[in-house]
């Protein structure tokens, strides 16, 4: 596997005019993408993915750090734009223009005229399922058609790497489903995607390998299976004085969340199942259920910020 | 561009505001030119046709054009007349004969300058050329300081003098405000509210000096329309004025009010043809029978470019002033210039080439009738008297040729009762024209026809009429009226 | 930039940015005003009383035709160019249009010289559709085809190119086409000033005053460096000139030449500005 998309040491600081703070909205970015994988650029809103996303198609700057697509140092050669399909967040398209007309422009923008024009709209129209709208205008088309759209003209030019910011958000339940698919599809076609997002369950069940961003740092990075802790029990047991459970958190057994009668315990990894089934007892405490879970990407993403944001307080 | 943008577009905008500014330079100069060429054209026409009228002013016009002359003639010994284009035309240099041009004085050829458009370009060349940069500098500063008279109706001149006003210039909203005020102008018009006009006509040629129309139609008000029921002034009423050297009362005022609005507009608007026009024709031909005048401004008007019913009244002028020959050649020329123009060719010019050549007989046998008359030796008076007659068989052969043509009837008509006359014959005589005056109703023919008839009633011992009274008196009256001053000689 | 695609890209922007405009309804208003007011300048004239409707009636007509048309064509023209001219970008920046098509293989030069001839076509079909009106409204008026009235609206084609120019200049460094849009008119009028720079030069030039001297170098260098618009009022006079006028003929080319020079200038600070622009 080659890589597609590499960033070094990139770093966005936006001065202020009037000599108040300067903002850092990307400090040291180190990123990778692997070609044909789906990486999922996580963050929440204004943690500089947008910011990364940009700069990597040059629509500004980055204040110091290099920028490699493709093998090119340089990534607003036409050469390489022409690789790169991009769906801007919340995007509006020339509204008085037919759907169809929107691919047309665009594909001209890429070089494309003629037979293969028409052929790659008919193509991506195909693709994201918008035949039945392609010759209505957009002012008409709901928010998940204009985003259908939106990923039909970042597919005109049969790009290989798709960058796309906030595909699924604002979408209804069954348009996520179907951008959903869409990304799934292209995946198996081999292009390489770049999905920022703040949608964790969209992301968790369709990526490869994962960033998390926050106040413009990267926490971490790597693929699922390698960041999700898989060794992990919950214990639910029936409500006890608060005594004791900080009796039981002093062993290593976190309480999570309490629900009625009801108290959810969280193992640490190091304690295995006996251990953790001893303290219990030891506490004298009611246990109603054992549950071995995997980590989800939403605890992932709350435990990585989360301590970024505890490591900045203190 | 790629190694070092900023530099490479600094350079670039560096050199095109460089040659932005240098074409503005040069376009400056050419509109300080244009403004100079146009003042040129003004104070030129000025001096060649006004200026022993024009009540002589604070103004610095004359004296400019004088250090312009003085420059031009200079410049004008160098340059090849056989190469400046188009200056042929029969009228193109009626004001210096037929002298070719490279042999006029120098003084002439810069009056010539402002005279005809064939000159245009030459005249342009001089105005923007380096020769007259310092009368140029003189000229803006004389504008900037409102100076010169005629820079006042310039825009960019005018411009110069008046310091900051958007609305002056912006959008032409000067010559919309114009157009709009001769609506108003025209509404009182046919209120018959004369007097408020007057003012009113003249603000719209302030606004905008090159509203050709406004002073045609002023001067149309005023000569024509608001005079038409006015009386002529009783002579003890006139009363002299300085300014026009004429005698006038309420209703000639009008006309030299109308004759000077006019006159303005030649001097904003110099190549105009209509005004030169209206001015000779319309005025002092019409209204003021001063045919030496209007002959003067419709020489100018046909040196412009005109339309063809322009010379055929100069020619018309030429004959009312009794200049027979030029008419003639006039005439001439026009068949041979538009021979397209059907009418005139095959009926009016002829005609009037028959008129002129008896008018010309006539004038010469009158000649010789008055030598003959006054001759003390009987050979003498033999000789005239038959040179009158061959002279008058003449005139008499074309007028008959001329068939039913009114005037060569009436003339006919004159020419049986001057010879009835002759032979003491009275009475017949003042019958005949008397008959005559009526069935043939010319204004020209009836003055001559009732003069005749005073004078033969005077020869023949008969009372005059009181009308016929009234009209010797003023005859005898001449052109003198209260505040005259004397001629030096007497 | 790639050879093939070095024009194409930016054609294609300048199409698609025309037919937006055509479809912005303050430039429709403008238009349908403009040309209302045009042909209504034919019917100026029956304020005239019919009863003295003569030959020379009728040119009082014809002049109120020439003047109003040309004030019309001057207001609406610059309001439409100024807003087509001062809204092109912003408006993309301001709905992200721009990231979709910024994204593509256009190079941001390549993108302005698109957005900049698209109004350019817009600013042409106005000054043509109400250039033609006028024209018809001339050719009924005095009978004749009125050619000099197409070298004044050429001339007006070029003053409001400078004016574009540089309002597209403003644009390009703005957010919004707010600023731009007043910009717009700041330029123009200023243009018109120019002119009276020399005045203050000359007149500050009288006394000796090192406070009026330094006035009077920098008038004296802002207007040689700035575009003087009023050089254009050669499009309302020609109306009035004869045909062959030597001072008038030797300016045009040189007016076309300038208002050239000035948009180029004024595109090169666009460039300038745009180039590094953070979006």
């Amino acid at each position: 596997m080659s890589v597609v998309i590499k960033a070094e040491g990139l770093s966005k600081i936006y001065e202020s005019a009037m000599g108040g703070q300067d903002v850092h909205a990307l400090t040291d970015l180190n990123l990778e993408v692997q070609s044909g994988e789906i990486l999922a650029y996580l963050g929440p809103n204004g943690s500089g993915k947008t910011t990364t996303i940009k700069m990597l198609l040059g629509l500004i700057f980055p204040t110091s750090g290099s920028i490699e697509i493709l093998g090119s140092k340089n990534p607003t050669s036409p050469a390489i734009k022409k690789e790169i399909g991009y769906l801007p967040e919340g995007a509006y398209y020339p509204d008085f223009l037919k759907g169809e007309e929107i691919l047309k422009y665009y594909g001209q923008l890429y070089g494309l005229s003629g037979k293969d024009l028409k052929m790659r709209i008919d193509k991506v129209i195909d693709q994201v399922g918008m035949q039945h709208a392609r010759k209505r205008l957009l002012r008409g088309y709901s928010k998940g058609m204009r985003q259908r759209i939106g990923l039909a003209q970042a597919l005109i030019s049969d790009p290989k790497i798709l960058i796309l910011d906030e595909p699924t958000t604002g979408l209804d339940p069954i348009a996520r489903k179907e951008i959903r698919d869409i990304i799934l599809n292209l995946r198996e076609e081999g292009k390489t995607l770049m999905i920022s997002s703040h949608e964790l369950l969209e992301v968790e069940l369709i990526s490869d390998r994962i960033s998390i961003l926050f106040e413009g740092v990267q926490q971490t990075m790597g693929t699922i299976t390698e960041l999700l802790n898989e060794r992990e029990l919950s214990i639910e047991i029936k409500a006890v004085s608060d005594d004791v459970l900080k009796a039981l958190a002093e062993k290593g057994l976190k309480a999570e969340d309490q629900v009625g009668e009801r108290i959810n315990l969280r193992a640490n990894p190091s304690l295995t199942t006996y251990d953790a089934m001893e303290i219990c007892k030891a506490s004298n405490v009611t246990i109603i259920g054992v549950a071995p879970r995997r980590e989800t990407l939403e605890e992932l993403f709350v435990r990585v910020v989360g301590g970024a944001l505890e490591a900045k307080r203190s | 561009m790629k190694k070092m943008p900023n530099i490479t577009l600094g350079i670039l905008l560096v050199i095109t505001l460089a040659l932005g500014s240098f074409i503005g330079n040069n376009l400056q100069h050419l509109r300080e030119s244009e403004a100079f060429y146009r003042w040129l054209y003004s104070a030129g026409t000025n001096a060649r046709l006004f200026e022993s009228t024009s009540a002589s002013n604070q103004y610095d016009d004359a004296n400019l054009y004088k250090a312009f002359g003085a420059v031009a003639a200079d410049q004008l010994q160098n340059v090849d007349w056989d190469k400046v284009e188009g200056l042929a035309g029969p009228d193109a240099f009626a004001s210096f004969g037929t002298t070719p041009l490279a042999e006029l004085t120098p003084e002439q050829q810069v009056t010539i300058l402002t005279d005809i458009p064939e000159m245009d370009a030459l005249l342009w060349d001089i105005a923007r050329g380096p020769g007259q940069a310092e009368n140029r500098t003189s000229f803006l500063d004389g504008a900037r300081e409102s100076r010169l008279e005629f820079a006042k109706g310039i825009k960019y001149a005018d411009a110069q003098a008046g310091g900051v006003n958007v609305f002056n210039l912006f959008f032409g909203f000067r010559q919309v405000a114009a157009t709009l005020l001769w609506i108003k102008v025209d509404t009182l018009w046919h209120q018959g509210n004369d007097h408020a006009m007057n003012p009113l006509m003249k603000t719209c040629v302030v606004l905008d000096p090159q509203f050709v129309d406004a002073y045609l139609l002023g001067a149309w008000h005023l000569a024509f329309n608001v005079t038409a029921k006015m009386p002529a002034t009783p002579q003890p009423s006139l009363v002299w004025n300085e300014d026009w050297q004429a005698c006038v009362g309420e209703k000639e005022t009008l006309y030299y009010v109308a004759a000077d609005f006019l006159k303005d507009g030649i001097r904003n608007n110099p190549r105009n043809y209509k005004l030169y026009f209206d001015l000779g024709y319309g005025i002092y031909s019409l209204k003021l029978s001063d045919y030496p005048n209007a002959i003067r401004y419709l020489e100018e008007a046909v040196r412009k470019p005109h339309e063809r019913w322009v010379p055929r009244m100069l020619y018309n002028s030429y004959e009312a002033n009794d200049d027979y020959a030029k008419a003639i050649q006039g005439w001439e020329g026009y068949m041979a210039r538009f021979p397209e123009d059907a009418q005139s060719v095959i009926d009016t010019a002829p005609r009037s080439i028959k008129r002129n050549r008896a008018r010309h007989y006539t004038q010469l046998a009158d000649d010789a009738y008055n030598a003959a008359q006054a001759a003390t030796d009987p050979a003498t008076e033999q000789a005239k008297s038959e040179e009158a007659n061959t002279y008058l068989a003449q005139a008499t052969q074309i007028w008959e040729e001329m068939g039913d043509d009114p005037v060569a009837l009436a003339q006919l008509k004159k020419f049986e009762a001057q010879g009835m006359a002759r032979n003491g014959d009275y009475m017949l005589a003042i019958t005949k024209l008397d008959l005559a005056r009526w069935d043939y109703p010319a204004d020209a023919f009836f003055i001559e026809a009732s003069d005749l008839i005073i004078d033969y009633k005077i020869l023949a011992g008969m009372p005059l009429s009181i009308s016929e009274k009234k009209a010797q008196l003023r005859n005898a009256g001449g052109e003198g009226c209260r505040g005259k001053p004397e001629p030096e000689s007497a | 930039m790639s050879g093939v695609n070095a024009f194409r890209g930016p054609w294609t922007i300048a199409v698609y940015t025309w037919r937006e405009g055509l479809r912005k309804k303050t430039l429709i208003g403008f238009l349908i005003l403009s040309l209302l007011v045009i042909f209504g300048s034919n019917f100026m004239g029956s304020f005239l009383n019919q009863s003295t409707v003569g030959s020379e009636e009728l040119d009082v007509n014809l002049k109120l035709v020439k003047d109003i048309c040309v004030s019309t064509i001057s207001i609406f023209g610059v309001l439409i160019t100024i807003f087509i001219s001062a809204a092109a970008v912003p408006n993309e920046t301001e709905n992200k249009v721009i990231y979709s098509i910024l994204s593509k293989p256009i190079s941001r030069l390549q993108y302005l010289l698109g957005k900049f001839i698209g109004i350019q076509f817009i600013v042409i079909i106005n000054l043509a559709l109400m250039g033609l009106l006028f024209f018809m409204a001339l050719w009924f008026q005095q009978g004749t085809l009125p050619t000099l009235l197409l070298w004044s609206i050429l001339l007006t084609y070029f003053e409001f190119l400078i004016v574009s120019a540089f309002t597209f200049a403003i644009s390009c460094a703005a957010t919004s086409s707010v600023l731009p849009t007043i910009g717009g008119f700041f330029i123009y009028l200023t243009g018109n000033l120019t002119e009276y720079l020399n005045d203050v030069k000359i007149r500050s030039g009288e006394s000796e005053e090192f406070l009026d001297v330094i006035i009077g170098q920098t008038a004296s260098v802002l207007s040689s460096i700035l575009p003087n618009l009023q050089n254009f009022s050669l499009k309302q006079d020609i109306l009035n000139l004869q045909l062959n006028d030597p001072p008038s003929d030797m300016q045009f080319t040189r007016l076309l030449i300038y208002g050239v020079t000035y948009a180029v200038s004024g595109f090169i600070i666009a460039v300038w500005v745009f180039r590094r622009r953070e979006l």
